[in-house]
């Protein structure tokens, strides 16, 4: 059985600060963990999974090819849930690259957000220029 | 260790007490405290908590829970010792021996059930195989289909699967409750094709994940109904709610 446990106000802080810095996101609470979303869409969600060993947390995003298989392909700490369609997993633990999740986290809103709002977010092209 | 097949279609009026033990981790707390409310009728298994039934490990679990779940095995301690299956907080000892039961604890193969379910927001089903634990880290678990009513929409349902590690140090955590098309309703049937290195989950017949990784070693399965009072509705009035998990079938059987 799964028990769900509060996320460490570390991380939900961390990741408010990226998620909220993208044009018109907003934060809500579902029925586990909190999630960030564009208009009706959630580009991140974080949730902590409780254990004996401690919590596990856990960053559900979108992604698109050809990342979304690099990054399946590439194992823990992402992994593949089966729904929505390009959905993502991360294992988010004490060696997490916050500037990777930045990146990651921006990409998902990308894929869901609005044309003209995506068009506002300053990110790296293709070529990273 | 036991039985090499399961295919139980709940006929008769008796659940086989042979494969399933009718309590929830009872060493944490005792048989009487951690009895399941259950029926076997008209070939179905029919799990409910009623308004009367008490609270599980009241002391010791955080955050008040009502349960009727039944388990194919059991290993546990001595009275007193820190020894048992499930552990869900530190320092738990515990407190009723229970006599080892190995009724039905496969090692891979594909594994089956067929449930249709009555839950509101402040409950939840489950069907699970979690590691028989007779060493702390023979404890991952794999989760085929757990539903919180609360994450139920209209037409469909998140539904939680995937692997819990646990105390597995050779595991890694790789769960999410994924959004289905599904009545809860509605018999559905939720399976694992378990083989080494890897976990296919499929809801009625079709694939709908897949996880590249596996315990190696035997399971119990685990099947029930929770109820979390906490999360009642403040607005509500009288009775709480009778949450009802219905089985037509469960079936296992190794690899072909």
């Amino acid at each position: 059985m799964t028990d769900y446990a509060d996320v460490s106000p570390e991380v939900v802080a961390q990741l408010r600060a990226i998620c909220l810095a993208l044009p018109e996101a907003w934060q809500d609470a579902p029925w586990t963990g909190v999630r960030w979303r564009i208009r009706n869409r959630t580009f991140a969600h974080v949730l902590a999974v409780d254990s004996p060993a401690g919590p596990d947390t856990l960053l559900l995003f979108r992604s698109a090819p050809p990342e979304l298989d690099v990054l399946v392909r590439s194992g823990h700490p992402f992994f593949r849930p089966g729904a929505p369609a390009g959905a993502v997993g991360m294992v988010i633990d004490d060696g997490v690259d916050w500037a990777e999740v930045q990146e990651l986290v921006t990409d998902s809103y990308c894929l869901l957000a609005p044309k003209k709002l995506a068009a506002r977010v300053d990110r790296p092209g293709p070529d990273g220029d | 260790m036991s039985r090499a097949d399961l295919d139980d279609r709940f006929s008769g009026d008796e659940l086989d007490l042979g494969v399933w033990l009718p309590y929830y981790l009872p060493h944490w707390s005792s048989r009487a405290a951690s009895a399941a409310t259950y029926a076997v009728r008209d070939g179905e298994l029919v799990l409910t908590i009623p308004p009367d039934q008490g609270l599980w490990c009241e002391d010791t679990h955080d955050g008040p829970l009502r349960v009727s779940c039944l388990q194919t095995g059991c290993f546990a301690g001595p009275l007193g010792s820190g020894v048992g299956q499930q552990p869900f907080r530190e320092g738990l000892v515990v407190r009723e021996e229970q006599p080892t039961f190995w009724g039905y604890t496969p090692w891979y193969g594909y594994i089956e059930v067929r449930m249709r379910s009555t839950i509101t927001p402040r409950s939840m089903v489950a069907f699970w195989l979690s590691g028989i634990e007779d060493r702390p880290e023979r404890s991952g678990e794999i989760c085929v289909a757990e539903i919180f009513g609360a994450a139920v929409r209209p037409g469909s349902a998140a539904v939680g699967m995937g692997l819990h590690r646990f105390r597995d140090p050779s595991l890694t955590e790789e769960f999410s409750a994924d959004p289905l098309p599904l009545d809860l309703a509605d018999d559905h049937s939720y399976a694992v094709d378990w083989r080494p290195g890897s976990l296919t989950f499929l809801v009625d017949g079709e694939e709908v994940r897949r996880v590249g990784q596996a315990p190696d070693y035997p399971v119990q399965l685990m099947l029930g109904v929770f109820d979390f009072p906490a999360k009642a509705d403040p607005a509500a009035t009288g009775q709480p709610p009778v949450p009802e998990l219905v089985v037509s079938h469960v079936r296992g059987h190794p690899l072909s």
